[in-house]
């Protein structure tokens, strides 16, 4: 009788451990579906404050663009064709010395506007970039800062060039195009070096400039405008993962680093 | 008593072996989780095979005895709940109960945190001379058909749920 009893003590006391282990087990599974509940929620926010980055980032891009543009246009080559409507409207027939020194000029302008234009153009072209590639497209472009601004510009690089993804190299080429615009209008620089760096799985980019130079920090707070600039030029890097670095010294120069993991597409 | 020697080796054998493949399965488990400390995870599986080993040495060969199972139990238990914290610490599995490793955990768990008591208790009981450790295997054998019927039910879960 009392071994019966103490075998039953056993069996209870056993039984409750196995339900002890078995409501673990139950309570883990709910609290589990809760907090992947949870962690779906969070996931599906941070999509989509993602998506809404990376549009607005676009948007700015294309605004960027479109400004670029139209500056482009009112700057030079709305400066050339005005210069040759004064010289046409400058011409008197009865005096032909002059008169062929002013069709003469007027032609030369002229065609200096179909060349600015068909260099924009191609600067704007996405399929002309895509086919010649990133290596040859900051090549060319280098090639038109040399011969608009007067500047002496170098372009080395280093490691195998490998061709990557053609959106990828779109972007990085627009950062590149970005960068020389701003030299050409405020750098007061007569010396531009790229570096570019095929190295395994990484490129680098390193764009520097012999100009006067800027207290970054200054900028930064002073002109919204150039702050945007600078932001803008950090998203798109953002937008392919590479991290963009800007440092100048003022008198010294200012030099422009863009790395990014890249490989053959 | 050739006999209980040679049956006393093969219950130690099992207790050692069953912890290295636990360790294993649960170490290639975890190589992919984000818990911080795994390195010192891996040590302490090392320590505890070693201790294991130390356990099963300076046993009584001729006497069963339960300590190296008590022990395996124990630390098989530990590797489960560290599953089951990194699963609450990371859900990123949408439905666990379809999860293969989730029921083949669950199965190990049970059984071995069932079964702790029962071999820690099993010693005793042959020492002051009761014979309540009779009923005690027969537990343990439900126990085991109780972890039989957990592993099936992974075994029916289809392997390609990331776990």
């Amino acid at each position: 009788m009392q071994k019966l009893s103490e075998d039953i003590v056993l069996v209870i006391i056993i039984t409750l451990f196995i339900l002890l282990i078995t409501s673990f087990i139950v309570i883990f599974i709910i609290l589990y579906q809760k907090r992947h509940q949870v962690f779906i929620k969070e996931k599906a926010f941070l999509q989509h404050q993602f998506h809404q980055t990376l549009l607005q980032s676009q948007l700015e891009i294309q605004e960027q663009t479109l400004h670029m543009i139209s500056q482009e246009i009112h700057d030079n080559i709305g400066q050339v064709l005005s210069l040759v409507k004064l010289n046409l409207g400058t011409m008197d027939l009865n005096k032909p010395e002059t008169l062929q020194q002013k069709i003469t000029d007027s032609k030369e302008l002229v065609g200096k506007a179909i060349h600015d234009l068909r260099s924009l153009a191609k600067g704007l072209n996405t399929s002309f970039i895509t086919e010649m590639g990133l290596l040859r497209s900051i090549e060319y472009e280098l090639d038109m800062v040399g011969k608009s601004g007067g500047f002496s510009t170098r372009l080395e690089t280093d490691g195998e060039p490998v061709k990557g993804d053609a959106k990828i190299e779109l972007i990085l080429f627009r950062i590149v195009q970005e960068v020389f615009n701003n030299i050409i209008k405020h750098a007061e620089a007569t010396e531009v070096l790229i570096l570019i760096n095929f190295l395994p799985g990484e490129l680098k980019i390193t764009i520097t400039d012999n100009g006067k130079g800027f207290d970054l920090s200054f900028y930064i707070n002073e002109n919204p405008n150039f702050g945007l600039g600078l932001r803008n030029m950090q998203n798109r890097a953002q937008l392919v993962g590479a991290e963009f670095k800007l440092t100048s010294i003022p008198r010294k120069g200012t030099t422009v680093t863009l790395s990014l993991p890249f490989s053959s597409s | 008593m050739l006999n209980a020697i040679a049956n006393t080796g093969v219950y130690q054998i099992n207790s050692f072996l069953s912890l290295l493949i636990a360790s294993l399965y649960f170490g290639k488990k975890f190589a992919g989780c984000r818990i911080k400390n795994i390195p010192v995870i891996y040590a302490g599986a090392g320590v505890t095979l070693l201790a294991l080993l130390a356990i099963i040495f300076t046993e009584n060969r001729t006497i069963f005895n339960s300590r190296s199972y008590s022990y395996t139990a124990f630390v098989i238990t530990a590797y489960a709940i560290t599953y089951y914290y990194n699963k609450l610490a990371h859900p990123a599995i949408a439905g666990i109960t379809a999860s293969r490793t989730f029921w083949f955990v669950t199965g190990l768990f049970f059984y071995y945190s069932g079964c702790f008591i029962i071999f820690c208790t099993y010693k005793l009981f042959v020492q002051i001379g009761k014979g309540n450790f009779q009923i005690l295997w027969s537990i343990h054998n439900f126990i085991i058909l109780v972890m039989c019927i957990i592993l099936s039910i992974g075994f029916r879960c289809k392997s390609y749920q990331k776990t």
